[in-house]
């Protein structure tokens, strides 16, 4: 099994909104994100996944041994709050991804499928 | 006006996105992944820029855009069949999958699939969104 946290600040999270075109302004308006009902910024989903699919990446070899990758968002990350991801072990080609926060709550969970090494 | 049930099967315009080589590395470097331009492959990810384009149409929708003062990911499916490269000219079509109320917000799946210039599939994605409510 291997684990890491990352955690994205404001800034983090403009660079990837003008990355990926995702401009949804609960991502860096907190103002926004409040009258969405949320306490602060939150990060995007798909930069989550992105950190996600970098680290599974690291155990299956490579970007291009991702044949799939499955996630469900469960509850909010915050902008400045720690996220530590773990990717378990290879087991027929498949592994389990999961996000929690710096108090131990689930954020993400799903999967991912590796390739067959070529 | 309609509402987001009547989207349901909904196939929405093609959109095609041209891989560029610096567009992976910004991305790249957005999501803390030094290797991916040194491999020359985009990210698994980099599918939110060709993949998930059908969802900003999505969101343009009459019977949709009331809703989108919040806008919630609540999963998300990718198949990558073949990587994705700089020069390569991806063309996605995005499909309403399914589209379901509750607490006064929709739940929508979108499915997509994108194939490149030959014609070859390339990824598949589902997306489900959290529309409005609270």
């Amino acid at each position: 099994m291997a684990q890491l946290t990352r955690r994205a600040e404001l800034s983090d999270l403009v660079r990837y909104a003008g990355a990926s075109l995702d401009f949804n302004p609960i991502h860096w308006n907190p103002e926004a994100a409040k009258t969405a009902g949320l306490d602060d910024c939150v990060v995007h989903g798909m930069l989550i996944m992105g950190w996600i699919a970098t680290a599974v990446a690291e155990t299956c070899g490579g970007p291009a041994a991702i044949s799939g990758l499955k996630v469900r968002f469960r509850a909010p990350l915050y902008v400045g709050k720690d996220a530590v991801i773990e990717i378990g072990d290879i087991l027929d080609g498949k592994l389990k991804v999961e996000v929690r926060g710096g108090d131990g709550a689930l954020l993400v969970s799903g999967s991912a499928t590796c390739c067959e090494p070529a | 006006m309609g509402d987001p049930s009547d989207l349901e099967g909904r196939e929405l315009p093609a959109t095609v996105y041209h891989v560029e080589r610096e567009k992976i590395r910004e991305f790249a470097a957005a999501i803390g992944d030094s290797k991916a331009i040194s491999v020359g492959v985009a990210p698994p990810t980099f599918a939110a820029l060709y993949a998930l384009a059908p969802i900003g149409q999505l969101l343009a929708l009459p019977e949709v855009l009331p809703y989108t003062s919040r806008v919630i990911h609540v999963d998300q499916e990718l198949e990558l069949e073949r990587p994705v490269r700089a020069g390569d000219v991806l063309t996605t079509v995005g499909q309403v999958e399914r589209v379901r109320s509750r607490g006064g917000g929709w739940f929508i799946t979108l499915a997509t699939a994108s194939v490149n210039d030959k014609g070859v599939e390339v990824a598949r994605a589902r997306a489900t969104l959290l529309l409005g409510g609270a």
